[in-house]
């Protein structure tokens, strides 16, 4: 007869052997086959070797096979890299495979790994207990390990990169220069100055790869590439961008996405701080101005070109007005330019560069003025205009030869928006009408009243200044097609 | 457990016998890894190995307290040693008196060796242990307490 309980003594001896199997082999992973235990024993074996004096000796029999990690609460980090990188800051491993290599260069004399910790610089998973963890590519972990030329980026969170030597921080310094020189300002926001048009960069190096759009990509995901990437073809990566192609080179994309990884707001405590990073903060709370020619080079130039010709934009779909210009610059005056730069052309590209809005200072702004009306040439005292225009003739003569570029309305086309509120407030009459008669050098703005072959008269001009006076009311009240077939009658100023 | 007595079939008792015993060993091998779990590999707090600098900076005969670790450096003719500045009674950081070292909280008293002359203290203060690292630093290891007296060449 067979007995019952048979079957029940077979099941609990098989699932107690596999339970005891699994346990040992557990056991065995965690306590011998460890990545990082065997990299102990290797680093031991180095030691060994290297024991030719007292020293060495000393070492060596200090040396344990355990975890080791530098935890740094001012950081709030736990760093357990220590634990395979045994050999960080012992000279004498320079040329011993990685990972129980010297640090490279003298940067541990002055950030001991004691009070540094590792993850402030070089990012990735401190407490990891291997490598793969500890690089920490996948989608789980914010700040994955930096390469290793990109790690200078983040110097800054406790220097002023102005202040480091430039051989130390060679990307960084170029990525600097560039985004000065390649006008990046003009769209981009840093610390409170720049344009509108595009995102403020203050923490852009603090985005994770969840932050950006990385469907164009090809993985790894990391946010250096997706830098690296958009500087080289912004619209190729970003579908609706409105950036314009920087054209850099693989080495200066490589230099601003450094300069763009370290733009990042990291709060450490102030002990940790260098003195030229103490005053940086100041000088950023206390700028200096910078002069005309700057501020222009910076601020203006990446739309604006030299600004001594009109430009066809391809991604704003207009002609860019031409600033230094000598026909604007020497008839527009100081305020006009003034109003035009503190408040932009709103529902335009051009933003407002006043102190509360693109933030250049009150200085800079007088000086891109003069800087701009560098080009002025003296022009002959106007002859006054006393006739009396009126609106309703200037229309038809608006529509025929000036609605083509400047728009219906003059809601703007491929020309400058007149019917612009700013442009209404800010223009004078003098400034319009001499506008008219001379057009504008090296834009598609042409002159009306040339001497030899005039096409509008002066009582012309005069209709089409008043028609161009109702422009900034029609817009108040969303003007609509009606209104331009049915103008206000009235008005029109001298 | 009338089925393992008198052994009726060998075979039959062997299967009850090993499975049985595999079932212990099972029980002992997962005992014996949760017993590890109360004795972690790291804690979680900041080190205690202060690195101080290159032992030329401090000139046999001198003192140098270092208030950030809360010990005091000496070294004299014999080597250098390091004794914590932490008071052993309730943790308060000790200052250099005239004869030793004396607590400001509740008046312990220490002589220049750490030895308790006066007050609550329960204990001397430790002596620390000194080594160098691999760069000739000197190392103070707060957490390894060494006998009064030990010396470290240089």
């Amino acid at each position: 007869m067979k007995d019952p309980s048979r079957i029940y003594r077979w099941l609990l001896l098989v699932a107690s052997l596999v339970t005891v199997g699994y346990l040992v082999g557990a056991a065995v992973h965690e306590n011998y086959l460890a990545q990082w235990k065997t990299v102990q024993r290797e680093y031991r074996n180095i030691l060994r070797q290297k024991a030719t004096d007292d020293r060495g000796r000393e070492l060596l029999a200090k040396f344990r096979i355990e975890m080791k990690q530098a935890s740094i609460p001012a950081l709030g980090t736990v760093d357990r890299c220590v634990t395979c990188h045994n050999g960080i800051d012992d000279p004498r491993m320079a040329d011993v495979e990685q990972p129980h290599r010297t640090h490279p260069g003298h940067i541990l004399d002055k950030h001991p790994v004691d009070r540094f910790g590792c993850t402030v610089c070089h990012h990735g998973q401190g407490a990891a207990m291997t490598f793969r963890e500890a690089k920490a590519d996948d989608v789980f972990w914010d700040y994955p390990l930096l390469p290793p030329e990109m790690t200078e980026a983040t110097c800054v969170t406790c220097h002023d990169a102005g202040k480091l030597p430039p051989e130390q921080i060679p990307l960084l310094t170029t990525g600097m220069k560039l985004y000065q020189e390649k006008g990046c300002g003009s769209c981009h926001k840093l610390g409170g100055r720049g344009g509108a048009l595009g995102p403020a960069l203050d923490n852009e190096g603090s985005k994770t790869k969840h932050q950006l759009i990385m469907t164009n990509l090809k993985p790894p995901h990391t946010t250096w590439d997706w830098q690296l990437a958009h500087f080289r073809d912004p619209g190729g990566v970003v579908p609706d961008s409105q950036m314009h192609n920087p054209t850099v080179t693989q080495r200066e994309a490589l230099a601003l996405t450094v300069y763009m990884l370290s733009q990042w707001k990291r709060d450490v405590p102030e002990s940790y701080l260098a003195p030229d990073k103490i005053d940086q903060k100041y000088h950023a709370l206390h700028p200096t101005p910078l002069t005309g020619e700057q501020v222009y080079q910076q601020y203006c130039a990446a739309c604006h070109g030299n600004g001594t010709y009109s430009r066809w934009d391809k991604k704003f779909n207009r002609f860019v007005p031409a600033i230094r210009g000598v026909s604007l610059t020497s008839t527009a005056s100081r305020e006009y330019l003034q109003a035009n730069i503190e408040q932009g052309r709103p529902g335009t590209q051009m933003p407002g560069w006043g102190p509360h809005a693109g933030g250049l200072l009150p200085e800079e702004i007088t000086a891109v003025i003069e800087y701009l009306r560098s080009s002025a040439a003296a022009v002959p005292a106007m002859t006054a205009l006393t006739l009396r225009g009126d609106a309703s003739n200037g229309l038809p003569l608006f529509l025929r030869n000036c609605a083509g570029c400047h728009g219906m309305n003059g809601r703007g086309g491929v020309a400058p928006e007149i019917g612009n509120p700013v442009f209404q407030r800010a223009a004078t009459d003098e400034f319009i009408i001499r506008t008219i008669r001379n057009g504008r050098v090296a834009t598609a703005m042409p002159a009306f009243q040339r001497p030899e072959a005039p096409t509008f008269g002066d009582q012309d001009i005069a209709d089409v200044l008043a028609y161009l006076r109702t422009l900034g009311e029609q817009r108040g009240q969303k003007a609509t097609a009606q209104n331009v077939t049915s103008p206000v009658s009235s008005g029109g100023r001298p | 457990m009338s089925r393992l007595d008198p052994p009726r079939i060998n075979r039959r008792s062997f299967l009850s016998l090993a499975s049985l015993g595999s079932f212990f060993a099972a029980l002992g091998t997962a005992a014996a890894g949760m017993l590890r779990l109360p004795n972690p590999a790291v804690l979680p707090g900041p080190v205690r190995r202060f690195k101080l600098g290159s032992p030329e900076q401090f000139s046999p005969g001198s003192e140098t307290a270092f208030a950030e670790q809360n010990l005091v450096l000496f070294r004299d003719d014999e080597g250098f040693y390091a004794i914590s500045s932490t008071c052993t009674h309730l943790g308060c950081a000790v200052s250099r008196s005239k004869d030793g070292f004396a607590c400001p909280c509740h008046g312990s008293r220490f002589d220049s060796k750490g030895s308790v002359i006066g007050g609550p203290a329960p204990r001397p203060l430790p002596w620390l242990e000194v080594s160098r690292a691999a760069n000739g630093d000197l190392v103070v290891n707060a957490d390894n307490e060494v006998p009064e007296g030990t010396r470290y060449r240089v």
